[in-house]
């Protein structure tokens, strides 16, 4: 045990004096977490993020101040007033705005007549939405489905008002509600948000984000020489690997706390709305943290184990994280991945340790709802540390 | 083989004890040891002298349980270590040639680290270890991280660290490379020292005259096999037109570059 603790206190001081190595572990999930959290929330067009649509009304009449009226009224988007499409193009072009509206001149009277004649040649009021070639298309359709439901639904309205229909008042409320709600737990005020799933998950992602220290702390005894030195004293791989995974299984632990401390007090003060629910299983909480830990820290033993510069495990080491995080649901989820790449998720320990913490933080499921994720990030750890004895052994 | 060692094998402890020792690395066509036979007494001070590539490093790598052996048997303090040593390495110091110490720990952690890992504790190990910094003076640096200290510092710190249990068995890898006559000075007073006081060492080195002034036997390797075993006096006796070691060296491996 003396021997462990020797150990664990010369790797403890190695890091604690590696301080861009410690800014890798803490700084570096706690930036991407804020930055990420915030960018998730704008990167769906709407009031909050930072993109605006010019809205040009040439017909300046029922439908078009209907149409307007609608559409700010709806708070969806940030919108620009113009009076002309030529004006609208010019903001699109100089960067001012990204997309437009164009109510054409005599939209109203083009709307009216189509009541009047039935004929097909007559021609449709043609509402223009213009945008910039360099507007991705999701965020092009997440304009334009909504902005041609409202427009459709602003028409009819000024239908019903201008025929003066008996039904026409009713278009002014709200005809039916929608609501959402979790198909679990009924009986909590519980509501999942942006914080409760992207807190667990970069801690997870920090947490494989060990490799590169750790990976680099092997490295370093390997061509330092002290590897073999300590090889010829009397300590056998079980207590120098065990000193390791203590110290950097507390380091993860300690990861977990800081975003944790980041999302539930720092965030708010920096404009965020949604918050964190702490009130999860504790014993599944601690038994995902210990079994990412291992899982993580097993990675970067291995990585260290194989790897014989610096230069290929840093690569490698970051390389594969951010792969496995992707296909871990960290950045996107995995249920949104193509069918080939969900398939091949499966086999991500990220994954495994995501499935985990969403079961504890966003399913509110305790060791029993999350209990195959768990076996499977040990066993990945296990493995880790066979595959890590024998490249030792042999080298 | 001279008198001297018969009587030294008939009167003193055998210490190592090696026998048709063979290693081959896997992917090479020559084996590295070629079977050697050595036995080495308690209290000796014997040298292993042999050009680039000889198998000084691989033979020496074995005696420390760093490799394992290919065929034949090596026995230290009577444990058989041909595929391992783990239950005699607290009685072994080694001192390998790099400078194998933590250069993000001080002086005084790295020294107490290593004492640490050999089982030394508490008052024992700050006695042990206070007795080797005065001995290395060592005193005023023992704060300096290991990457801030000279290379002059570093190698004591280096032969400390393989000193720190007091072993009963010494091998020293070159531990003179790149070090000024006073250090060298020092590191041969204390040398002698222990092993006056019973400390066996293996001394591999290619400095010849301090193989000459410092080894009671000196064992010369070539190719992977054991060339010569003697006193430095009775290897230059037997050469005839040497003069010192270093001819005999030349004369029994030749002066072709070996890597």
């Amino acid at each position: 045990m003396k021997k462990i603790l020797a150990i664990l206190k010369k790797d403890t001081l190695l890091m604690v004096r590696d301080w861009p190595g410690l800014a890798i572990l803490f700084v570096m999930p706690a930036v991407l977490l804020i930055i990420i959290t915030f960018t998730q929330e704008s990167a769906i067009p709407s009031r909050k993020s930072g993109m605006k649509i010019a809205m040009a009304d040439e017909d300046s009449s029922v439908l078009g101040k209907a149409i307007v009226r609608d559409l700010v009224n709806g708070g969806y988007f940030n919108f620009i007033s113009c009076s002309r499409e030529e004006e609208a193009r010019k903001l699109i072009l100089e960067g001012r705005c990204q997309m437009a509206l164009i109510i054409p001149d005599s939209a109203t009277e083009r709307l009216m007549a189509r009541l009047r004649i039935s004929s097909p040649d007559t021609s449709m009021a043609g509402i223009k939405i213009l945008y910039d070639p360099g507007v991705q298309k999701m965020f092009r359709d997440a304009v334009v489905m909504p902005v041609t439901s409202l427009v459709q639904l602003s028409a009819i309205r000024v239908l019903m008002t201008e025929t003066r229909l008996p039904m026409a008042p009713l278009f002014n409320n709200t005809l039916l509600t929608v609501s959402e709600e979790s198909a679990q737990k009924r009986d909590m005020e519980f509501r999942p948000s942006v914080l409760q799933n992207n807190v667990p998950a970069f801690t997870l992602f920090a947490m494989f984000f060990i490799v590169i220290p750790l990976a680099g702390s092997i490295i370093n005894e390997k061509t330092h020489g002290t590897f073999n030195r300590v090889r010829t004293l009397p300590v056998s791989y079980l207590q120098v690997a065990g000193a390791k995974i203590a110290l950097f299984l507390v380091v993860c632990i300690l990861q977990f706390i800081f975003l944790m401390f980041i999302g539930k007090y720092i965030m708010p003060l920096l404009g965020e709305q949604s918050s964190i629910d702490l009130r999860v299983s504790i014993p599944a909480l601690l038994v995902a943290l210990v079994s990412s830990g291992l899982a993580a820290t097993g990675f970067g033993i291995m990585v260290g184990a194989f790897a014989s510069t610096h230069g290929q495990a840093a690569t490698f080491g970051s390389v594969m994280v951010v792969i496995l995080a992707l296909l871990g649901g960290i950045f996107v989820p995995a249920y949104m991945l193509p069918d080939v790449l969900r398939k091949i998720s499966i086999l991500s320990p990220l994954r495994w340790g995501t499935d985990a913490f969403l079961g504890v933080f966003a399913r509110h499921q305790g060791i029993a709802g999350i209990w195959q994720h768990i076996i499977l990030l040990v066993s990945f750890f296990i493995v880790s540390m066979i595959l890590t004895v024998r490249v030792f052994k042999k080298q | 083989m001279p008198n001297i060692y018969l009587w030294l094998l008939m009167s003193g402890k055998v210490v190592i004890e090696v026998e048709k020792l063979v290693k081959k690395y896997s992917g090479s066509d020559e084996p590295a040891l070629r079977g050697i036979d050595l036995s080495v007494t308690e209290g000796e001070f014997m040298g292993l002298l042999g050009p680039n590539s000889a198998g000084k490093t691989t033979f020496t790598s074995i005696l420390c349980g760093l490799l394992t052996a290919s065929s034949g048997s090596v026995k230290i303090f009577d444990h058989d270590v041909t595929s391992g040593n783990y239950a005699i390495k607290n009685r072994i110091g080694m001192v390998p040639q790099e400078i194998a110490l933590y250069s993000g720990l001080t002086v005084r952690e790295n020294i107490y680290f290593f004492g640490h890992l050999m089982g030394y504790h508490g008052a024992a190990l700050k006695k042990r270890a206070e007795t080797l910094i005065e001995i290395f003076n060592l005193g005023e640096h023992l704060s300096k991280l290991i990457h801030h200290c000279s290379g002059g510092i570093r190698r004591r710190v280096n032969l400390i660290t393989g000193l720190i249990h007091d072993p009963e068995l010494l091998i020293l890898d070159e531990p003179t490379i790149g070090v000024d006559i006073q250090l060298r000075e020092m590191i041969f007073r204390h040398l002698k020292e222990i092993n006056k006081k019973g400390t066996t060492i293996i001394y591999t080195t290619h400095y010849m005259r301090e193989a000459e002034e410092m080894c009671s036997r000196v064992n010369i390797i070539d190719h992977g096999l054991l060339i010569a075993d003697g006193t430095p006096a009775g290897l230059i006796i037997s050469n005839s037109g040497c003069n010192d070691l270093g001819q005999v060296f030349i004369k029994m491996t030749g002066r072709d570059l070996r890597d």
